[in-house]
Parts: structure tokens; sequence; C-alpha cells
């Protein structure tokens, strides 16, 4: 229970028109995009400024309050549920694109912009933010900040991380701290920007970011390319590396997602074809058709049953068309998936979609498999099928350990949430996991920040 | 019929809204389309968060109070968010659903009551009682130069003084129009909307017009009634059920080649899906509005897809070109899917390409009532959509839909730095017309 002198100081603070209480409130701040976990908050504020936000941590602080960051809530592990109460920080009016120093290729910003946006407003000038996760449209860029959000471009660019500069950020006592700064080249002090990057709002509340922008490619290339096997498929992408060419985006759908895929929407798939390559190259133009010939070069020395080039926009969405009908088709055969997302080394995809494969055998389940095959993130859908009965959430667990067994790691794009907290310590060993309990210690003796997340208390 | 227990009208309405509650996963898509959302960023007002506390209400975890009925309430049912949906919830149907709970629970707001029941007056009350405001608001209110549309001259309740009143006719348009054309030639069904009939008539003669000079006839039946929308968003299911079966009455069974055309945004969408969304498994009514939906096509759509363009390009005189941008009636481009077609008639119209306004596709906050119940909500929605369209510097702003044209010129009225005439794109094609 909210102590009421709390609540006063913080309507005192913000007015009573930015800060809420209500029944009806505390249900629309009880999710995000996770299925399963969601919590009321006791309340929720709505910051206009860095001083705010300031002044209600030092609140917090004072009447040991929990405190949980939100930005568009569109995460998947539950990163921003209120999960122990206390109050939820909503960084929705932190909307403004401050600075677009194109000289400099950076923008600096306010957490609550949403991804899109900043594309659009960097690409009228000819830029580039590449970070493009599926949920570029509504998420903002301080949730992928706090998430290092990756996306389809991340086997040519990177993900978030590499595109962080410096922020701004209000810890829990309320200070305010700077770091990084406009300049590529910057050792002056630890590299604090990296350890706020993905720590999931568990250490501190960004108020402003800088982030760095690249020349936009002049032109692009779309295709696809099909396979017997996704075995098959992995010898092409590793033959396509071979020749130095890599792909911005390098996506595949497995044999159940094509053959879902192919039911839904009926893009032409035959019944042998097991795996789709989706792949596009950017760079400038006179160089790309070559770069595509090499593609479909090393594709037909490796068995591709069909290879399709785009050659109009249109042509580009048609190959798109069974990516982005993905969830979609796979809803036909079951409504109700357990997800997951992995990460391991590239190589090693073949590998962990057999063990997938055994995996499903045992327990009898169905296990669909897509994602980003360029940066080794997979996305698991598993489920028992239309009137199947509960899932067996060991299945889960031997995922895991699947993963773990190839040197992967179980979060790759989604971050660890209320969702994954109690399967960190397969990726994270003791001595590493007591570092971290004591950095998020040192940034927030009271554990007052975004309570139940990322790693359980030691 | 026993009078239903409380518990058993909650499980109606989670029945209503389960499915829309199954399909929402909650990923924040619709907070970037919503115009009360981007005027005021709470959770509250996105369609995940509605579609979340409906679940709530229907459980009986939150209370049917002043406090739950003012979000439903801040809704302009502009299906922004439906559209947007990638897993295809949607959130006006829960809205709808929930607002007639709360009509059921606390009562319809008098305000839209008098809306709803002035609307669904018997016709010759209704045509008698605009009669006379065509002379009344002559006393009560001023002339807006340049516009067919009145403000007011003295204090009155409820109403803004800014407030832009549009003239009621003297003789509506369906007294005027019965049929025009000739008998024996292709013919369509014009389904005029409340609006067209009472007040913007010229909306009605131009499109008259325009197909004529086709050669296509225009049959308007005498007993159409209000489509019901103004009714469906209040919550009066009952309301609306009378006005479809009225609507049923009038227009249904009339031959499967034979089109409806409307030149209403809002009455489109309601005899294309609003009934059916709410009567779709309502037996022989359902039959009835099945047979309305699959004939119903806006003008555009009709001209662009039912007609021979070159013909059209021959009834239009060539003169230079005309800079008209063009605002998206949410219930034409998010409800049904039609974007490319005004734009079509309009590059016909004023012969040059369209003068695209920043966000064409954002609401121009009417919402039906809302622009009356929400006011200053709506007015700061209004005040943008006049900023980006002021700021193309246009002529003229076209848009496909008699209450957006209102709202329009409300909002030009009050946004200074314009004087921009806003006219149906059916009627600027009428005046391209060869005399």
């Amino acid at each position: 229970m909210l102590n009421q002198e709390f609540i006063n100081s913080l309507k005192q603070l913000v007015g009573e028109d930015r800060c809420t209480f209500s029944p009806e409130d505390m249900v629309a701040y009880s999710y995000d995009a996770n299925p399963e976990k969601r919590a009321k908050p006791e309340g929720v504020v709505s910051p206009m400024n860095r001083e705010e936000v300031s002044e209600i941590m030092k609140l917090a602080y004072k009447y040991d309050v929990f405190v949980t960051p939100r930005g568009g809530g569109s995460g998947y592990t539950g990163g921003c549920v209120p999960v122990e109460g206390g109050i939820v920080m909503a960084m929705d009016r932190f909307n403004r694109i401050l600075e677009v120093d194109r000289d400099n290729f950076l923008v600096i910003l306010e957490p609550g912009v949403v991804v899109k946006d900043l594309q659009a407003e960097v690409d009228k000038i000819g830029l580039m933010y590449p970070p493009d996760p599926a949920s570029t449209g509504f998420a903002t860029i301080g949730g992928n900040i706090a998430e290092n959000a990756g996306g389809i471009r991340a086997v040519k660019y990177g993900v978030t991380k590499q595109y962080v500069m410096g922020l701004e950020v209000v810890l829990p006592n309320g200070d305010i701290v700077k770091t990084g700064s406009k300049c590529i080249k910057d050792v002056a002090g630890y590299n604090l920007t990296e350890l706020f990057v993905g720590s999931e709002g568990t250490l501190g509340i960004i108020t402003k970011a800088v982030v760095k922008v690249v020349p936009k490619p002049e032109a692009r290339r779309t295709m696809t390319a099909t396979f017997a096997t996704l075995e098959k498929a992995a010898e092409a992408v590793s033959a396509i590396y071979a020749t130095g060419v890599r792909p911005a985006t390098l996506e595949f759908l497995d044999r159940i997602s094509v053959e879902a895929v192919e039911k839904a929407i009926g893009f032409g798939a035959k019944p042998e074809e097991g795996a789709l390559l989706l792949m596009e190259v950017d760079g400038s133009d006179h160089a790309l058709d070559s770069e595509v010939d090499k593609i479909q070069a090393a594709c037909e020395r490796c068995g591709v049953i069909t290879f399709r080039k785009a050659e109009s926009d249109e042509d580009r969405e048609d190959l798109w068309k069974a990516r982005r009908a993905l969830s979609f088709a796979l809803c036909e055969i079951a409504t109700e998936w357990e997800d997951d997302d992995v990460s391991v080394p590239i190589a090693r995809i073949p590998m962990m979609i057999r063990k997938l494969d055994e995996i499903a055998e045992r327990y009898n389940i169905i296990i669909a498999n897509f994602g980003h095959y360029g940066d080794g993130n997979i996305h698991i859908g598993m489920t028992t099928g239309k009137g199947g009965g509960p899932f067996p959430m060991q299945a889960k667990q031997d995922v895991v350990k699947a993963v773990v067994e190839l040197e992967g790691r179980i979060a790759a794009e989604h971050g660890i949430g209320c969702v994954k907290v109690e399967n960190l310590h397969w990726n994270i060993d003791e001595p590493t996991m007591k570092l971290m309990r004591s950095v998020k210690a040192l940034f927030d003796p009271k554990g007052l920040l975004n309570p139940g997340k990322v790693m359980l208390k030691g | 019929m026993t009078k239903q227990t409380h518990e058993e009208k909650m499980a109606v309405l989670l029945r209503l809204v389960k499915n829309e509650v199954d399909k929402c996963i909650r990923c924040g898509e619709c907070r970037t389309v919503c115009p009360v959302f981007d005027d005021t960023p709470s959770e509250r007002y996105t369609a995940r968060g509605k579609i979340a506390i409906a679940e709530s209400l229907a459980r009986g975890d939150l209370e049917f109070n002043g406090h739950t009925r003012e979000l439903f309430d801040n809704c302009l049912l502009c299906t922004g968010c439906a559209s947007q949906c990638s897993s295809g919830a949607r959130a006006d149907k829960v809205v709808i659903a929930v607002r007639e709970a709360f009509a059921d629970e606390m009562g319809v707001p008098a305000l839209k009551k008098a809306v709803a029941e002035t609307l669904s007056l018997p016709r010759a009350v209704l045509d008698a009682g605009a009669r006379i405001g065509s002379v009344a608001q002559r006393l009560a209110f001023k002339g807006v130069p340049g516009t067919s549309g009145l403000y007011r001259r003295f204090a009155m309740p409820g109403v803004d003084k800014e407030q832009y009143v549009p003239q009621l006719a003297a003789k509506s348009f369906r007294n005027e129009v019965r049929f025009s054309g000739k008998p024996g030639q292709p013919r369509v069904v014009f389904f005029t909307g409340c609006m067209t009939n009472y007040s913007m008539t010229e909306i009605g003669h131009s499109l008259v017009k325009v197909l004529n000079g086709l050669g296509v006839s225009v049959e308007v039946p005498q007993e159409q009634a209000c489509c019901g929308m103004p009714m469906l968003a209040s919550g009066e299911a009952d309301v609306v059920r009378k006005q479809a079966e009225r609507n049923v009455k009038a227009l249904a069974n009339d031959g499967d080649d034979v089109a409806i055309v409307t030149a209403c945004a809002s009455c489109g969408h309601m005899l294309k899906h609003g009934y059916l969304d709410r009567f779709g498994d309502d037996g022989e009514l359902a039959a009835g509005l099945r047979n309305i939906a699959e004939r119903t096509l806006d003008i555009s759509e009709y001209l662009m897809t039912r007609v021979d363009r070159e013909r059209l390009e021959g009834l239009l005189e060539k003169k230079a070109p005309v800079s008209a941008t063009y605002h998206d009636p949410c219930h034409l481009r998010k409800a049904q899917k039609i974007v490319k077609e005004p734009r079509a008639v309009l590059e016909m119209a004023t012969g040059g390409p369209v003068n695209e306004m920043r966000r064409p596709e954002a609401c121009c906050g009417l919402g039906g009532t809302y622009c009356l119940a929400n006011m200053e909500r709506s007015k700061r929605i209004q005040a943008k959509k006049i900023d980006d369209a002021a700021a193309t510097r246009a002529d003229v702003m076209a848009t496909a839909c008699p209450g957006c044209i209102l709202q329009l010129r409300d909002g030009i009225r009050r946004n200074v730095g314009t004087d921009m005439p806003v006219k149906h794109v059916i009627q600027l094609l009428a005046e391209a017309m060869k005399k």
C-alpha cells in the first residue's frame, strides 16, 4: 500500500492530471505484450522532464516505493510489468527529437520517441537509424535501449547497443548522470553507456539519448531461396558468407513455418521445399547486381529449389509476404503458443534446429522455428496443437539446456524481464552473477527500481 | 421476457468482447494511430487498454461509474486501431458493446439521447422540424462568409459560440429528388444520409448531376431512415435495430446488380459493416443487411469501378489545375479501405495531383456527438488537422463525408490563417462538368 504522504507529495509534484491511482488505470498499466505476466501497479506517474523524474525518484527513495519505468509497453518478457506493485513511471511525454546533427551523424532525443519516427526523421536527409525490430512502428527508443533490441538488419548493422553513444540517466537516488559523448573515440572513464543499454530499466531511468545514424544505402535488393531442408539452407548461408557478401537481412522459415504460410496464403511453395531464406543486400546500386549473382550462385551450389529476385517494390512485398504472414499463419495450427527467443553462434543454427526437432519428438509437440538466421537468433514457437492438451513445460527447459550446450544465450532480443529471470543462471555463473548483483546494489541500494527483473535477488 | 440480472448482462458483455480480448496481444501497435492517445498519452485511452478494462468490467473487477464511462466515451470510433491491428482485434466493437452496457446501467446522456431521438423520428416529423428550423436558424445565427453555414448570434446552452452550425435546407433533398434520369437506363439507389438530406443538399444534387451525366439514373428511396451510426455510438442498440429494419425495408432485395451508393463515409461504413457487426447473427434481419452490405459502394468507389473512365473524363471541362488537399474520412479510409478512389476523383475534378497534407489520414475530431460531449479534446484534434491542411496552402480542401465537412469548416472558422473552402469530392466533380 502506498503511503498517503507519498501520494500527496507526488500529486503536488506533477499535478493531479499527471498521476493516477484509479482502478481502471491500474488495469491499463498491468501488462505488456507478454501473454501471461500481469500485475497492477498502485499508481502511475507521467513526468515531463528529467527534473521531475529526479524528484519522483527521490520521493520514492524516501518512502521506499518500487518504481517500474515504462516506454511503449510492447516488450515480450514483462519488463515493464510492475510485479511488486509500487508506481509505474510512464515515459510517454518524453517524445521530442531534440537535435539531428547531420555533420556528426547523430541524433539527440528523448526516450519516448517511437523508433519509426526517429527513422522517418533521419530518412528525410538521407540517413538511416539501422536497428529495426518488428515493433519499430510503436516501440519507443527508450525501451529499445533498455532492452538492447535487435531486429532484421542486425546481421549487417548490429543491434541497438552499437548505436547508443551516450545517455542521460536518473539514478534511483535521484542523481542525474551523463554517460558517453558525441565522440566516436571516447575512453574517458568507464563505459557506463553500455552498462545501461540492455539493463532493462533496473539501474536507472533514461531521460535522454545520443544515438548514431549512418548514411542510407543507395539501393537494396530482395530475394528468397528455398531448400529441401534447413541443413541445405545452412550450407548455402556458409557458401554466401564465403563469397564475402554480407546480407543486411537474412531471415529463415523452417518446414512447419513454410507449410503453415503456404496453407494460409498460398505463396506457391512446393511440398519438397522445407526451408526458406529471405535475404536483402543493400549498398551502392551498381555493386548490388553482382552481390545478388554471387548469392544466387552460392545457393545453386547448395541445391536451391527456387530462387526468386524482386524486380520492383511490389515484388519485394510479395517476397516478404511469407515472412509477414507467419504469425497469422501459425494461429491456424494453434491459437496458444509457447514462444521463446534464443540466440546461438550462427554456425550452430542447424545443430540447434536438430535439437529442437528431437525435443518436438520427445514431447510429441509441434515446434515452428523462424527468425534471423544471419545473427543466430531463433524464434521458437511450441504448441501441442489445437485441442492437444496442456503444454509440457519441461520441453521449455530442454530448449534452454540445448541452447546452453551450444554456447548460446537464453535471450536474444527480447530481454529477460520477469519471464526468464529464473533461467539466467543457465548463462551466467555464480561469480559473474555476484558481480552483477553488486553492480545493481551500487546503483540501487534499496532495490526499488524495476524489482523482480533480470535476475533473482542473491 | 424476464428481466436479465446484472450477472446475466455481464455474461452477455463478456461474450461480446471475448473475441477481441483473445485476439489482442497487447503489443501497443494501437498507440500510434489513436487520436485520443495522441492528445493525451495515457494507456487507458489505447485500444488495448480499453479492451483490458472492458474485460475487467464484464468480470466485475471494475465498477460501472463515471470514471470508467469517461474512458469509453473518449473514443471517436474512427476505427484507426482496428485497421492497424496486426491481430485483427476490433476495439471499436468493444467500445460499442461497453457503451451499450453503460446505457443499460446508467442511462444515455441527455445530449446523445436527444440526437438519437431526433434522428429516429418519423420522416414527416423530421421534415417539418427541419423546415421550421431552417427559418428559425436565420434568426438565431449569423451566416458564415463563404460557406453555407452559420454561427450563433446569442448565448445558447450547450452550443459553443464559435461553433459552426450547418444551415438546414428549406426543402430536404429527398423531398426534391425521388428519381432522376430516364426509365430503362442503368440506375443506382442513393442512400442520402441525414446531413445531405437536411443540410448539405448540394452534395446530393452533385451526385445526381454526375451520375445523370454518365447516363445513370438515380433512385432515392423515400422510406430510407438515418443509418443509425449516432445511436450505435451512444449504445442504443434497440434504436439501431429499428433503423436497420427500416432500411432493410427501404433498400433490400432490389436485385443484386443495382448498387446502393452513398456520399457519406459513416453511412457507407454502417451499411457495409456496422449493421452486420451488431446484428450479423440475427436471422432474417441479417439476411437483409447482408443484401444491403453487398450492394453498397461509396460514390468514388462506384465511379472508379463501375463507370467508363473516358466517358467520365469526357464530361469534364479542361481548366487550369486547382490545388486541392484531401482529408481522409476515418470511416472511408480506415473502415472501408477506400484511399485511392476519392483521390482519383479529386484529380479528375481539379485537373492536377492532390496536394497532400501531412497525415491526411488523421481524424478531424468530429466523432459524431464526440465533438460536443468532449469539446476541448475534439477541438485540439481538429486544430492539428487544420494546421496540416493550411500548411499545404491549397485552394480548396476536399473530403468525402458531410460530417468531416462540418468539422473542417468549424475548424477553419476557429483557426486563423486560412479561409480554405471545404467541399465534398463529388461536389468538385460536378462543378468541373461542362455546362
